[in-house]
């Protein structure tokens, strides 16, 4: 029998642990996939193999190669955070095959992290897809909403990626709409430009003044702050 | 001339008279003479001389219908006429009698308000002359009778005039019971046909006579008379004493309404937007002044002046130069120039005021049935029925390949003007595909293509358009999406007949059900379930949706795409990617994750639609073939051969009657079989058999061709010949 090992590589190249990499030297093969991130370097001297969203979803091909040999499957991130790979863990695990999950840092530490915002204050993270024809789903803006004294991690759609500017725009529309006074463009909001990465940005404000902002290049997170202790509320005026 | 330009000047000034005008049409079978008469009428009128009407077939003047001999196109004209010293303004417009040319027929029906019923004597009531009279009712448009070519029943027959007065009771009784079962209720007696008043007339449309009681006592003409006339040859003579058009206009004049009469109980029927407002009240009174309201009925090519639009002004008061909108098409247009038809001259004027039928050119988007106001958020006129989708189709290509930016324009164009058939562009196999209503439909379309449009074309062979649907109650079928964090369960069964059947006559509307719960009892009126009906979410194409399902987070919002998939797979059906009729989905269950970045349209269509197909090819999916009814006119002597010619077209013979020397076999055939029958039947005969077709919708194909036509359309389409079983769409 063989093994499946997860490994999370992190918010950007080097975020991968030395136990990740341990890990991935001891694989016969090494799978990525990176189809809901940018791409980026890893540095195993081992070949690679990168799999596109079909891969995955139908399952066959790693857990195929998993019954037989020792794989390592390298997710962006942490392996079962924003992109839940837990159908494709369970499936291995009912095959009978061996799974283990080396932890990566995710944007759902990362963010909170840059902004210093007490992690354990956040509530549900919600994520933003771009709206389409028969597709504008609102339920975000009332999870927003829900969340009430908590803070709220706001993802946003990669296909294409969607930038702060558009995010803001999307949810400042609902509030049109809808008028729960849930994010208008007085609240104030904070956005992280490339996390993790050497030209990270970080920025607060009002939602009226992000808008207007050039963040750069994507990706890009929103947070939607509740209550501020004060101490956040002084560390987010550095980034004001 | 100078009669027709005084006609012409007086003719403007009635159409400012809403009581005095009358916008009416002809109706009947095949063959039994409306062409004939609506020339006896325009002759008599005074447009076109006496001497060249019925030669000419003067409505027919399409090159090809003269050919032919078969009225294509509705046409009309306006006259003028005295009766009671009064003038009238006579809007005719003329039917086409072919049935493959239903869609004309009820456009046309939507225009007017009353109808002449032209009834053969020799062959009495036929099939279709149900048919159109079906279709006058359901538009609310009121009959008179002209039982015609009353000098053959003397001359050729030589029946006793006992026998004539037994033979018109009879017509006149099947047409009053026809009224009574067809007609709204609160006109079933009203509109009955009575001799003595003058609503049902006779004659001769070929030989220009005509009577009816109130005329007799006018004229001292007796039965008996018109019989010694008749059997002397003397009908010049009769034709003058009593001349077809007088008779005829009579009656038109007396008993059909004006359109004042006519749209307070017309309206409510054909446009169901708010009658207490602006425009409602101003429909309902054929208010001059109110706003504009129009609906178009025919849209006619002309190579110089482009699109002309053609339409019944319900409302205000159409000029030119105008801005207008085209409601249901959303967009503005405005009218270059506006006019009416004085035969096939289209005199230009200034204004046309409601009550009267117009044209328009310069419209852009405007289309047979489209509602044209002067108000932007008018609620449309009524659907015009379709009596059937089109059932065969062609490939057509130009000769040469520089031609094909005229040849979509050429297609366009048949399209706007026929809406019974249909154009489509096959972007994966990059074929040009135009569908109608039979073979001689395409032949005509082809024709017009190729000398009106003057585009060089090849044409496939006509391929049949089948359909497909289910024949049972499947088990709930599963549907995950592509990353496994939705699940959909469906259901699926065979629609109600009656709910089949309402939204085919367009008793129930298609699209988005917007309150359920108050529409339910359309549907259980019709047989459905009360708990199905009350959760219905969209009707398409002859299929329902409906949401079983109760208190599920996050369904609304993910609804539309279900419903988008619902359409998918209605549009190509699992079989043989042809269209779905006839299936009642069900959304018994439905588990949605709560992020909505993981169930947008990549997920949930594929997740909702393999649902559909695993539920369907569950169902003993079928497939179903268009079926044409046939009637067939021949001497007696000709019966064995006729029917050994339909049983190898598989067809089922529905009837045989005698009436007289004419036997008339109806029968049910295949379209697939149909091809080729002209010829076939014409040699069977030897040219005796009077026959047209009608198609009357689908039935299941036969099980053991199921697998071969499957294969064969599978083929064509560039598929793998095996259709796909429920496994295939079994998520793992
Ligand atoms: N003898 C006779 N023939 C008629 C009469 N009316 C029409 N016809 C003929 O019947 C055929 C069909 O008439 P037409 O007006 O084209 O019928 P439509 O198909 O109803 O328009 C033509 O050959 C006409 O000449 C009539 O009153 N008497």
């Amino acid at each position: 029998m063989g093994e499946l090992v997860f490994i999370g590589l992190g918010i950007d190249e080097g975020y991968i642990t030395l136990k990740g990499i341990e890990e991935a030297k001891k694989c016969d093969r090494v799978f990525a996939e990176f189809y809901t991130s940018k791409k980026f370097d890893v540095n195993l001297d081992k070949e690679i193999e990168i799999l596109c969203r079909e891969d995955i979803e139908n399952e066959e091909k790693i857990i195929e190669a998993a019954k037989k040999e020792r794989v390592a499957l390298l997710v962006a991130g942490d392996p079962m955070a924003a992109t839940t790979h837990l159908q494709l863990r369970l499936e291995a695990m009912k095959k009978g095959i061996e799974v283990k999950v080396i932890c990566g840092v995710s944007i759902f530490s990362a963010v909170p992290s840059l902004l210093g915002l007490e992690h354990y204050k956040f509530g549900r993270t919600v994520s933003i897809p771009w709206p389409r024809e028969n597709f504008f789903p609102k339920s975000y803006y009332f999870e927003i909403g829900e969340n009430g004294s908590l803070h709220t991690l706001v993802l946003l759609d990669t296909e294409p990626p969607m930038t702060a500017n558009d995010a803001i725009k999307i949810l400042l529309s609902i509030e049109k709409e809808e008028r729960k006074g849930i994010f208008t463009e007085e609240r104030l909001i904070c956005a992280v430009a490339r996390a993790g990465s050497d030209d990270c940005f970080i920025k607060c404000g009002r939602a009226k003044e992000l808008e207007a902002i050039d963040f750069g290049k994507t990706p890009h997170a929103l947070v939607v702050p509740g209550k501020l202790h004060f101490m956040e509320e002084e560390i987010l005026n550095f980034f004001r | 001339m100078a009669k027709r330009e005084e006609m012409v000047k007086k003719a403007f000034t009635l159409m400012d008279k809403p009581e005095r005008i009358r916008n009416i049409g002809t109706a009947a079978h095949i063959d039994h003479g409306k062409t004939t008469l609506s020339d006896a009428l325009i002759a008599g009128a005074g447009i076109i001389s006496e001497k060249m009407a019925g030669k000419q077939l003067f409505m027919d003047f399409d090159e090809q219908e003269q050919a032919r001999g078969i009225t294509i196109n509705s046409a009309n004209v306006s006259m003028v006429y005295n009766y009671g010293n009064k003038d009238y303004l006579i809007n005719l417009i003329d039917t086409p009698g072919h049935v493959d040319f239903g869609g004309e027929v009820t456009r046309a029906m939507r225009a007017i308000d009353g109808v002449i019923i032209v009834d053969d004597a020799v062959e009495g009531v036929m099939p279709q002359t149900e048919t159109v009279i079906r279709q006058a009712l359901r538009e609310n448009v009121k009959p008179v009778l002209f039982i015609n070519k009353v000098d053959r029943l003397i001359n050729e027959l030589k029946i006793s005039p006992e026998e004539m007065q037994r033979r018109f009771a009879k017509i006149i009784r099947e047409v009053n019971e026809l009224i009574k079962k067809f007609a709204p209720d609160e006109f079933k007696n009203e509109w009955q046909l009575r001799v003595e008043d003058g609503s049902v007339a006779f004659g001769s449309a070929f030989q220009h006579w005509a009577i009816s009681v109130p005329r007799m006592k006018e004229t001292n003409i007796t039965f008996k008379d018109i019989y010694d006339y008749c059997s002397a040859g003397r009908h010049d003579e009769l034709a003058k004493k009593s001349p077809a058009y007088t008779t005829v206009l009579n009656m038109v004049a007396e008993h059909l309404p004006n359109p004042k009469e006519a749209q307070r109980y017309r309206i409510p029927k054909i446009w169901h937007g708010d009658l207490e407002s602006e425009a409602g009240r101003a429909m309902l009174q054929c208010d001059p002044d109110g706003p504009l309201t129009m609906m178009i009925t025919k849209i006619i090519i002309d190579p110089h002046a482009g699109e002309i639009a053609v339409g019944r002004v319900y409302s205000g008061t159409l000029r030119r130069g105008e801005i207008l909108y085209a409601v249901d098409k959303k967009a503005t247009e405005k009218s270059q120039q506006i006019g009416v038809f004085m035969g096939p001259d289209y005199e230009s004027v200034e204004y046309i005021p409601t009550g009267n039928i117009g044209a328009i050119s310069g419209l852009k988007v405007a289309a047979a049935g489209s509602t044209i106001s002067s108000l932007e958020g008018l609620h449309p006129f009524e659907r015009l029925v379709h009596i059937s989708d089109p059932v065969v189709t062609l490939a057509i290509e130009p000769k040469s390949t520089k031609d094909l930016p005229r040849l979509v324009e050429a297609m366009r164009e048949i399209a706007k003007e026929d809406p019974s058939c249909a154009v489509e562009i096959n972007q994966e196999t990059g074929e040009y595909l135009l569908s109608g209503m039979g073979e001689l439909h395409l032949e005509i379309l082809t024709y017009r293509i190729i000398h009106d449009k003057k585009v060089d074309i090849d044409t496939s062979q006509p391929i049949v358009v089948y359909k497909e649907s289910v024949s049972k109650k499947s088990p709930v079928f599963e549907g995950k999406s592509p990353n496994k964090h939705n699940r959909v369960y469906v259901e699926v069964e065979p629609l109600e007949e009656g709910v089949f059947e309402a939204i085919k006559g367009n008793e129930i509307s298609e699209g988005r059900v917007k309150n359920p719960k108050q529409n339910a009892h359309f549907f259980i009126e019709k047989g459905m379930d009360s708990e199905d009906a009350r959760n219905i979410v969209d009707v398409y194409n002859q299929n329902v949706l409906i949401d079983a399902t109760k208190g599920i987070q996050y369904l609304n919002e993910t609804m539309e795409l279900l419903v988008e998939a619902f359409h998918e797979a209605m549009d190509r059906g699992p079989l043989a990617n042809e269209r779905v009729i006839g299936v009642k989905v069900r959304l018994m269950d439905a588990k949605l994750h709560e992020d909505a970045i993981h169930r947008g349209p990549a997920q949930m269509i594929p997740c909702m639609r393999s649902a559909v197909y695993g539920a369907m090819l569950s169902a003993e999916p079928v497939i179903m073939e268009p079926k044409q009814r046939v009637y067939i006119n021949i001497p007696i002597e000709y019966l064995g051969n006729v029917t050994s010619e339909m049983q190898q077209r598989r067809a089922f013979i529905e009837g045989i009657n005698q009436e007289g020397e004419v036997t008339t076999v109806v029968a049910k055939a295949p379209v697939a079989e149909m091809f080729g029958f002209a010829g076939a039947i014409r040699g069977a005969t030897t040219g005796r058999a009077i026959w047209s077709s009608e198609v009357i919708g689908f039935e299941r194909l036969p099980r053991e061709l199921h697998d071969r036509v499957i294969k064969s359309i599978r083929e064509r389409k560039g598929l793998k010949p095996e259709p796909p079983t429920a496994r295939d769409f079994l998520a793992d």
